[in-house]
C-alpha cells in the first residue's frame, strides 16, 4: 500500500504539467499604442530580456540598455501578440507590464476600447501606469535609456514606486478604468514626451508662471524620454494637458500631493523665494447643491519651508506678507484650473461630484440632479492657507 | 430517563465552536463568489446597511423560531415533519431539503470552478478543476460532521488571518465618499432587499439539521445566535471594504468582487499580488461548504427514508454534484441559477422551518 501511495505521490506531486519556467517567458515591460492607416494600430512591445540581463550581471564592464523593443502593426493587441508569437520563442507574459503608452493622436480620437479591454484583462495588473505620449510611443520607448540603469523594468519600477506625488494611483489602469466606467469621473494619465535636449531660456520667473510640459524641461541628458504634467480625458477621449503647475494644484485638490519645491517671484527683492511645499491635511471641500447652479468651496491647507540659505533670516519679518502673496497667487491658479476643467475639458477631473453626492440620500435623486450638465456652470471659490515652518539644523535668532 | 436525540439516532456530538464555524462558513462562502455584486445590484452602495439590518432581522427570526422549538427540542426537523404532516410529509419535506442542499452545492461548486478557471487555471479543464473539490468533499463527508467541524476550525483560523491581512491592506484604498448617496437605491429598496430579496442567511437553516449533533437546547441557541452575528460581521466587513474601495456603479458589474478587490492591493514591493490568497481561502471555504452540504444531503436521505447508514450514499451524491457542476452552462445561465437560488433562499430558511414548527406545535397541542 505504501509503495502505491509513493508512486501516486511521484506522479501527482512532481509538478504541474503546464509548468513554464521564468526563463521561458518574455516579460512585457512597456506597451505602446499608436495609430496607423486603415484602422490599424502600431504596437510597440518593450521586453525585459532575462538572458541578456544575466550576461550583464557576470560582466559589468559595460552598462548599456538591455531592453528589447518590437514593433507590430495589427487590428488589436491580441492579434499583435499572435504575430509576435510567430517569431518570439518565449511565452509572452503581460503580468509585469509597468507602463501602457498611447500616442496623443490616438488619445484625442478616443481610447474607449483600449480602456475597456485593458481594464478587464486578467494578466495586466491594476497598478500598471497609463501615459499619453506627445511623440509616437515607438520613438518614446526607444529613448528610455536611463544612464547607469540597463534594465528598463527596474527603471520603471523605481520611477513609479518613488515616494513622491508624481506617480500616484490616479494614473494607474484601475483608476482609469473605474473613472471611465463611473457616471461622472474622468480618467487622467501621465503625460510623456521626448526632450529635444535644447535649453530654451524663455525668461521663466517662478513656478506660478511656468507652463512647462513634458518635453520642454530645460536639460541635457542621454535619456530623453520624460514624464511631466497630466493628460486629461472626458471618458475615453483626451481633452487636454495639465502643465507642471496645474498638475501640482490638481494633486493638491485631489489630496494626492506629498511634497515638492516651489518657487515664487518676490517683487520687492527682485528674486525667487523657494519653499518646500507640503500638503498639511485633506482639503475641506463642500458642494452646495440647493440651487441649480452648484457652489463649490475648497479650503486647502499647505505648509511651506524655506530651503535656501539665508531666506529664513531674511523672510521672518515678512512671513505673513509672503504667505498672503503665495495664497493669493495659488488661489488664482486653482480658480483658473477649475474654470479650464469646466469650459475646455468639460469634465470633473477633481472629483467634486463625490462631495456633491453627500447631499443626496439616494441614487435616483442624485442622477436626476444631472451633475455633468450642472458642473459646467458651477461657481467655485477657494481659500489657500499656508503656514511657514523652519526645520533648519541651526536655530536663528 | 428520556434518551437524548443523538443517542436515539446514534450520532456523535460536536462542540459549540465547530457548530458556529460550520454555519458561518456556509453563509460567508457566497461572498467569495458573486454575492456582493448581486447585493449592490439590488440596493446600490448601501449594502453594508442591508447586511446590518438583515443580521438583526435574522437574529430576531432565529430567536422566535428557537422559542417555538424549545418545547420539543428532543425531536429533529424530520420527526417534526412526520408529526405535522404524517409520513408523506416527512418524505416530501425531506426531498425538498435534499433538493435545496444539492442545488446549493452545485451552484457554489459551478461558480467556484468558473472562478478558478478564470483566475488561476485558465488552461485547466473543468473536469480536472472539479476533481479538486470532489475528492476532499467525499472524504470529509464520509468521515462525518465531527471531522468536517474540526477541519473547519483549522481552515477558519487560516482564513481569519488571510482576511485580516487583506482588509488591513485595503485600508489605504478606502474612500468614505464612495458610500454616498448613503441610502443607495433608496430606503424602499434597502428595506425590500432586507426583508424579501436575497436571503444571505439561508444556510442558517442547516442548524435544524445539526440538532442531533448538539448537546442541548442552549448549544442550539448559542450556535444559531453566534453564527448569525459572526457571519453578519464578516459579510459586513467584506461588503463595506468592497463599497469603500470600488466606486458605484462599477461595484454592480464586477463578476468576482473579492478577487478584483484584492488585485488592487499594492503597498511597497512585498504587499502586492495577494489575489492567490483569495483563491486559496475561497477554495478552502467552498471545500468546507461542499463537505458540509454533502454530508447533510446524505444525512437528509438517511433520515427521510430511515436508512441504516449514510456512508454508502456519500460517494454517489458527491459524484452527482461533480457531474452537475461540470455540465456545460453559459455564464449568463449560471449567474441566473445562482441568483434565483439565493434570491428565494428564504423558502428554505426561515419559511420552511417556521411552517413545520407551527404545524407540529398545533398537532402536539
Amino acid at each position: 500500500m505504501k509503495n502505491i501511495i509513493a508512486i501516486l505521490m511521484i506522479l501527482f506531486l512532481s509538478g504541474c504539467g503546464v509548468l513554464t519556467d521564468v526563463e521561458n517567458k518574455a516579460y512585457l515591460v512597456a506597451l505602446g499604442v499608436e495609430k496607423c492607416e486603415n484602422g490599424i494600430y502600431g504596437f510597440t512591445f518593450m521586453f525585459s530580456d532575462k538572458e541578456e540581463t544575466d550576461k550583464e550581471d557576470s560582466d559589468k564592464e559595460e552598462k548599456e540598455d538591455k531592453s528589447e523593443c518590437s514593433y507590430i502593426e495589427a487590428e488589436n493587441l491580441f492579434t499583435a501578440i499572435k504575430y509576435l508569437s510567430g517569431f518570439k520563442s518565449k511565452r509572452i507574459d503581460l503580468s509585469h507590464t509597468k507602463l501602457i503608452l498611447f500616442s496623443e493622436e490616438i488619445a484625442k480620437e478616443g481610447i474607449d476600447d483600449f480602456l475597456i479591454t485593458f481594464g478587464q484583462d486578467r494578466e495586466l495588473r491594476p497598478s500598471t501606469y497609463m501615459c499619453v505620449s506627445k511623440d509616437k510611443p515607438s520613438e518614446f520607448l526607444k529613448n528610455v535609456k536611463p544612464p547607469g540603469e540597463p534594465y528598463a523594468e527596474k527603471y520603471f519600477e523605481l520611477l513609479f514606486s518613488r515616494d513622491d506625488d508624481r506617480y500616484s494611483k490616479e494614473t494607474t489602469l484601475s483608476s482609469g478604468f473605474f473613472a471611465y466606467e463611473s457616471l461622472h469621473a474622468s480618467p487622467v494619465m501621465l503625460y510623456g514626451a521626448i526632450n529635444d535636449n535644447e535649453i530654451k531660456n524663455e525668461g521663466k520667473e517662478d513656478d506660478f508662471s511656468s507652463k512647462t510640459e513634458a518635453g520642454d524641461t530645460p536639460r541635457k541628458s542621454k535619456d530623453r524620454a520624460e514624464f511631466l504634467g497630466l493628460s486629461v480625458f472626458k471618458k475615453g477621449q483626451m481633452k487636454g494637458v495639465l502643465n507642471e503647475t496645474e498638475e501640482t494644484f490638481f494633486r493638491i485638490l485631489r489630496f494626492s500631493y506629498s511634497e515638492d519645491y516651489f518657487s515664487l517671484y518676490d517683487d520687492e527683492k527682485q528674486k525667487n523665494t523657494t519653499i518646500k511645499l507640503k500638503q498639511l491635511s485633506r482639503p475641506i471641500i463642500k458642494v452646495d447643491t440647493k440651487s441649480d447652479i452648484p457652489k463649490i468651496y475648497a479650503n486647502i491647507f499647505l505648509e511651506g519651508e524655506y530651503v535656501l540659505a539665508g531666506e529664513k533670516n531674511e523672510k521672518s519679518d515678512n512671513d505673513s506678507k509672503f504667505k498672503d502673496m503665495f495664497s493669493k497667487k495659488a488661489e488664482q491658479e486653482i480658480k483658473k484650473l477649475v474654470k479650464r476643467s469646466q469650459s475646455e475639458f468639460d469634465s470633473d477631473i477633481f472629483g467634486f461630484y463625490k462631495y456633491a453626492e453627500k447631499n443626496f440620500l439616494n441614487i435616483d435623486d442624485w442622477e436626476k440632479y444631472d451633475w455633468e450638465k450642472k458642473y459646467k456652470n458651477a461657481s467655485f471659490d477657494v481659500n489657500v492657507n499656508l503656514s511657514i515652518t523652519n526645520s533648519n539644523a541651526i536655530q536663528e535668532e | 430517563m428520556e434518551k437524548k436525540l443523538n443517542e436515539v439516532i446514534k450520532v456523535k456530538e460536536i462542540g459549540k465552536a465547530e457548530g458556529i464555524l460550520i454555519i458561518t462558513a456556509a453563509v460567508i462562502t457566497k461572498f467569495f463568489l458573486s454575492m456582493p455584486t448581486l447585493l449592490v445590484e439590488q440596493s446600490g452602495n448601501a449594502v453594508w446597511l442591508v447586511i446590518i439590518l438583515k443580521t438583526l432581522l435574522s437574529l430576531a427570526i432565529f430567536l422566535m423560531l428557537s422559542s417555538i422549538y424549545k418545547n420539543f427540542f428532543e425531536k429533529d426537523i424530520f420527526d417534526l415533519l412526520e408529526i405535522a404532516f404524517n409520513k408523506a410529509g416527512r418524505i416530501i419535506g425531506g426531498v425538498f431539503i435534499f433538493t435545496v442542499l444539492i442545488s446549493m452545492a452545485t451552484a457554489v461548486e459551478k461558480n467556484m470552478i468558473r472562478e478558478i478557471k478564470m483566475t488561476a487555471l485558465s488552461s485547466g479543464r473543468v473536469e480536472f478543476i472539479a476533481l479538486f473539490f470532489l475528492v476532499p468533499m467525499t472524504v470529509c463527508a464520509f468521515l462525518g460532521i465531527e471531522s468536517i467541524g474540526r477541519a473547519n476550525v483549522i481552515i477558519s483560523i487560516v482564513s481569519f488571518f488571510a482576511t485580516a491581512i487583506i482588509v488591513i491592506m485595503l485600508w489605504r484604498l478606502c474612500d468614505i465618499k464612495n458610500l454616498y448617496p448613503i441610502l443607495g437605491k433608496g430606503i424602499r429598496q434597502v428595506l425590500s432587499t432586507t426583508a424579501v430579496n436575497t436571503n444571505i442567511f439561508a444556510e442558517v437553516g442547516i442548524i435544524f439539521l445539526l440538532v442531533p449533533f448538539l448537546r442541548d437546547f442552549k448549544a442550539f441557541q448559542s450556535i444559531g445566535k453566534n453564527a448569525i452575528l459572526l457571519s453578519g460581521m464578516l459579510t459586513a466587513i467584506w461588503s463595506l471594504s468592497y463599497c469603500l474601495v470600488i466606486p458605484y456603479p462599477i461595484t454592480a458589474k464586477i463578476a468576482q468582487p473579492i478577487y478584483e478587490l484584492t488585485r488592487l492591493i499594492k503597498s511597497g514591493v512585498f504587499w502586492q499580488r495577494l489575489d492567490p490568497l483569495v483563491i486559496f481561502i475561497s477554495g478552502l471555504s467552498v471545500q468546507i461548504y461542499l463537505s458540509g452540504v454533502l454530508f447533510f444531503s446524505a444525512y437528509t436521505l438517511k433520515r427521510t427514508f430511515k436508512l441504516n447508514s449514510l456512508r454508502p450514499i456519500v460517494p454517489i451524491l458527491a459524484f452527482s454534484v461533480y457531474l452537475f457542476s461540470i455540465l456545460p452552462m453559459s455564464d449568463r445561465h449560471l449567474s441566473i441559477f445562482f441568483e434565483v437560488f439565493f434570491r428565494y433562499g428564504a423558502i428554505f430558511y426561515p419559511i420552511f422551518p417556521f411552517i413545520v414548527l407551527l404545524f407540529a406545535r398545533r398537532k402536539i397541542k
